[in-house]
């Protein structure tokens, strides 16, 4: 057969209806939340405190985890074997500790003293009278948000050039436009449903297409022993260096710092759910991150050279199998959680650059002391919103290479700030 | 061989039982 039939792009209509099908889903969530958004700032940031719990924790999970869990770790593991897993355990052990164990006292210190952002609970906690704390966190969360939605669009914009065939650029600008789209009329509620949503997508994917490529190779023990033929570190999970799997367990410690993370856990209605979130939230973890490992090993039974896949990109792995695998319709899921991946990410981020704007440097700060309207607040929210979109596009067409700077020390320096 | 069944099969159901033992700790300490 001839190689190049298997690796090139070629969409079905029955996928591209799936995909279309799922875009109609999130902005039509967006729009059911509005009115409730609307209602005030505690709505439109924190969804008004009264979020359920599947759906905190799903959105806390998913939020946390771009595009590189599927496009990264199933390259990880493909390139090196099942060792990418230590990459994925520290996030995952964090985030244990930082559900049973900080989420309940955030989301009550948040609620009594009527904090909406990070910046205000800081400010609250360390009694910051003169404003000076609040604007610098502020001005650390400004820059590397814009960074990170900004690089969350270009990946989406690659994503869309590599699935559908279209210009990077207007792919860009197309996962600008639904992102800003459902954020901007249903603030919080719309970004946490859609978040479920994409949890739910996520996960699908990343469990029925390594057991249906796992199940068509032969099964388990057939796949395990191509690989050992291959190579030992195929199967070793230890075939790493001390160093590089504490480094990789280390990733795990930018969890809670990441205020689009932490936002989640404000919102809750009862605190006392976060035993549930953590069971949750957790298996959602453990099913994801497993299954991108999966995904990569039985990559490497049918790619067993880099240069099979498309530009000898080991990114390229996931949607190649899926779509040598699954069914149209399913093919269409799985490039659909490619976008929800993006998308979950960036409208969280998005989210909690315009709450510090909005609640931290004009309501705080500016207005302070003065009692503002929460319509007044609301619109402009949904300004501010729209702004940090084209500031992100900004950055993603003219200065590529310092989002890509500003990303790498990005999960780094929030969760040190 | 076996490390891999280990760390493959048997760490993500540990990890999630390890949820549930500390869910089912003492609450008043989870907060």
């Amino acid at each position: 057969m001839d190689e190049t039939q298997i690796i090139s792009v070629s969409l079905d209509s029955s996928a591209v209806i799936a995909f279309i099908g799922y875009l109609v889903l999130i902005v039509g969530v967006g729009i059911y939340a509005s009115r409730f958004s609307s209602r005030g700032i505690s709505e439109y940031f924190i969804g008004g405190r009264k979020m359920n719990r599947f759906v905190v924790a799903l959105s806390a999970v998913v939020s946390g985890r771009s595009a590189w869990l599927l496009l990264g770790v199933t390259g990880m593991a493909y390139a090196r074997g099942p060792s990418a897993i230590w990459a994925v355990l520290g996030y995952i052990i964090v985030e244990i500790f930082l559900f049973l164990y900080y989420g309940r006292r955030l989301r009550n210190f948040t609620e009594k003293r009527n904090c909406i952002t990070i910046p205000d609970f800081f400010a609250e906690r360390f009694s910051d009278h003169d404003g000076k704390l609040r604007m610098t966190i502020v001005a650390i969360f400004l820059i590397f948000m814009i960074g990170y939605i900004s690089s969350q669009f270009v990946a989406g914009g690659k994503a869309f050039a590599s699935g559908f065939g279209i210009e990077t650029g207007s792919g860009i600008l197309l996962t600008a436009v639904i992102v800003l789209v459902y954020t901007i009329v249903g603030g919080f509620l719309a970004v946490s449903l859609t978040d479920m949503f994409q949890a739910i997508f996520m996960m699908l994917s990343l469990v029925i297409l390594p057991v249906v490529a796992i199940l068509n190779f032969g099964g388990l023990t057939e796949m395990i022993n191509t690989l050992l033929s291959m190579d030992a570190i195929y199967v070793d999970p230890f075939a790493i260096s001390v160093g590089a799997a504490i480094g990789f367990l280390g990733i795990g410690l930018g969890s809670p710092g990441n205020p689009h993370i932490l936002a989640r856990y404000m919102s809750i209605d009862d605190p006392k759910q976060f035993k549930y979130v953590a069971v949750v939230g957790t298996t959602w973890n453990v099913l994801m991150a497993w299954g991108a490992v999966f995904v990569g090993l039985a990559g490497r039974v049918y790619f067993p050279e880099v240069e099979m896949l498309p530009a000898s990109d080991t990114e390229n792995l996931f949607p190649m199998l899926a779509q040598l695998h699954l069914h149209p319709i399913l093919f269409g899921v799985v490039l659909a959680s490619i976008f929800a991946a993006i998308m979950s990410t960036a409208d969280s981020q998005l989210l909690v650059a315009a709450s510090s704007v909005v609640r931290d440097l004009y309501e705080k700060i500016i207005k302070k002391g003065v009692e503002v309207p929460q319509a007044k607040l609301v619109l402009y929210s949904r300004v501010v919103v729209f702004a940090i979109v084209v500031l992100a596009l900004i950055f993603g067409f003219y200065a590529e290479d310092l989002v890509f700077w500003l990303v790498l020390f990005a999960w780094a320096g929030l969760g040190a700030a | 061989m076996i490390s891999f069944y280990l760390i493959m099969f048997v760490l993500p159901v540990l990890t999630i039982l390890f949820t549930l033992y500390l869910a089912a700790q003492n609450p008043r300490k989870n907060g």
